[in-house]
């Protein structure tokens, strides 16, 4: 065991590890919008909004994220015709394939939504958006928020995936290390210790915010 | 756009595709066998007995399940130092193990305590117990999120690629470096793991209607 590679690539891991926070901040904030606009698609009452993000969702949820990753890679230059940049082709990436995940918690979590309190907002004579906005989505919001929590454990386990477009996150900056130390016993196992306290305390904090929310709900 | 489509190469590989399916297939049909019997295990193991072995059983669950699944595979591959193909079969075992465990567990529990007394009053033993009574119903119970869990299998499976295992998602990138057609490549790729998908959600429909047919017949 020799783990003096730590110390003389530290600040190289850090900054991957940088990357891996940004990628998974940034996707979270990302596939929040996209999931919950793609959610408010899903339940309108017209087909043809309907529809196309039923489509969208199941396609997405059936296919691996490393063929996602793929499609935005090679084919977002095609589409727009000008080259892309690695980094930005992972975070579309990465913001649609979570963002039909967020799509079906978030729907869920509207539809945990008593209808009597939609029925009242609107003979209040509030609009279907203010509706939306201020009834609906806040206590979607805290019905899911554990929901929620698991997902973010899966997307930030996920962004290891750019690695194989050659993003520098955490896990690539640790495979390079890895190439020129070859010390792979303890690299390994010192990113999966990392990787380890970064996701199980956001599991962690997701039971805590469950048992929290519990009580709040028997008062 | 200006990229000319040419849909021919897919027929022109059509035997690295074939080879990349049944390569996934392998690795899956084998890794879902594994980590169901390691997930059953599990499950029993963070149940029933004292709480100091529940809680190394715990301890499995929660770190394997919280490291990324490339990581996993990475370690078995260059750590270990295992071959392409077990390294893949270890890590995708042991990873979705700590899921199917989690379901079964929930299963588990969902078994109402008067059928343990029954059972217990009738002179089973625990062994008993757990095998005729409580594991069958558990285990019928569970078989909707397991199929969930299958689908999360085999898409997790294509993370195999990343250390050299040619499966379906390696394809992809074999035809693209070789023809730089990676868009039909990827269409039909994507296309193969949807057909997937769809066939274990409608054999999951059917395999549940049997068992529980079978079950009510007693």
């Amino acid at each position: 065991m020799d783990f003096g590679f730590l110390r003389t690539n530290a600040s190289y891991l850090f900054d991957g590890f940088d990357m891996t926070i940004f990628l998974s901040v940034t996707s979270l904030v990302g596939s929040l919008v996209g999931g919950t606009l793609l959610a408010l698609l899903r339940l309108s009452p017209w087909w043809w909004l309907r529809w196309p993000a039923i489509a969208y969702i199941d396609l997405l949820r059936m296919v691996p994220l490393i063929m996602v990753i793929f499609w935005f890679f090679f084919f977002l230059p095609i589409l727009i015709g000008a080259p892309v940049d690695a980094t930005v082709a992972a975070l579309a990436a990465l913001i649609a394939f979570n963002s039909s995940y967020m799509a079906e918690v978030i729907r869920a979590g509207i539809q945990s939504v008593p209808r009597g309190l939609v029925e009242a907002a609107r003979c209040s004579g509030m609009t279907h958006l203010q509706c939306t906005a201020r009834i609906v989505l806040p206590i979607a919001t805290r019905n899911i928020l554990p929901a929620l929590v698991s997902r973010l454990v899966a997307l930030v386990m996920g962004t290891s995936l750019v690695y194989i477009i050659g993003v520098t996150e955490f896990f690539r900056a640790a495979t390079n290390v890895d190439n020129r130390v070859f010390r792979p016993y303890e690299i390994f196992g010192f990113v999966a210790l990392v990787y380890f306290a970064l996701c199980y305390s956001l599991s962690l904090s997701g039971r805590f915010l469950e048992k929290r929310l519990a009580r709040g709900e028997a008062r | 756009m200006s990229y000319q489509f040419h849909w021919e190469v897919l027929l022109a590989y059509r035997g690295l595709l074939m080879a990349g399916l049944l390569a996934t297939l392998r690795l899956v049909a084998l890794s879902f066998i594994a980590s169901v019997f390691l997930g059953v295990l599990t499950a029993i193991g963070r149940s029933f007995p004292p709480p100091a072995i529940k809680a190394l059983f715990a301890c499995y669950v929660e770190f394997f399940r919280n490291v990324p699944p490339i990581v996993q595979f990475f370690f078995w591959s260059f750590a270990v130092g295992l071959d392409v193909f077990p390294a893949a079969f270890v890590a995708l075992s042991v990873f979705t193990s700590t899921y199917i465990a989690e379901i079964v567990r929930a299963g588990i529990a969902s078994i109402p305590r008067a059928q343990t007394e029954a059972g217990r009053s009738a002179g089973m033993t625990s062994t008993q117990l757990i095998v005729h009574v409580i594991l069958p119903q558990a285990l019928i119970r569970v078989i909707p999120p397991l199929a969930i869990e299958f689908i999360n299998l085999v898409k997790n499976s294509s993370i195999a690629m990343t250390i050299g295992y040619a499966e379906l998602t390696f394809a992809t990138q074999e035809i693209e470096s070789e023809t730089f057609r990676g868009f039909e490549a990827a269409t039909a790729v994507t296309i193969l793991y949807v057909l997937l998908a769809l066939v274990v959600v409608l054999a999951t429909h059917f395999v549940e209607r049997l068992v529980r047919l079978d079950v009510r017949k007693g």
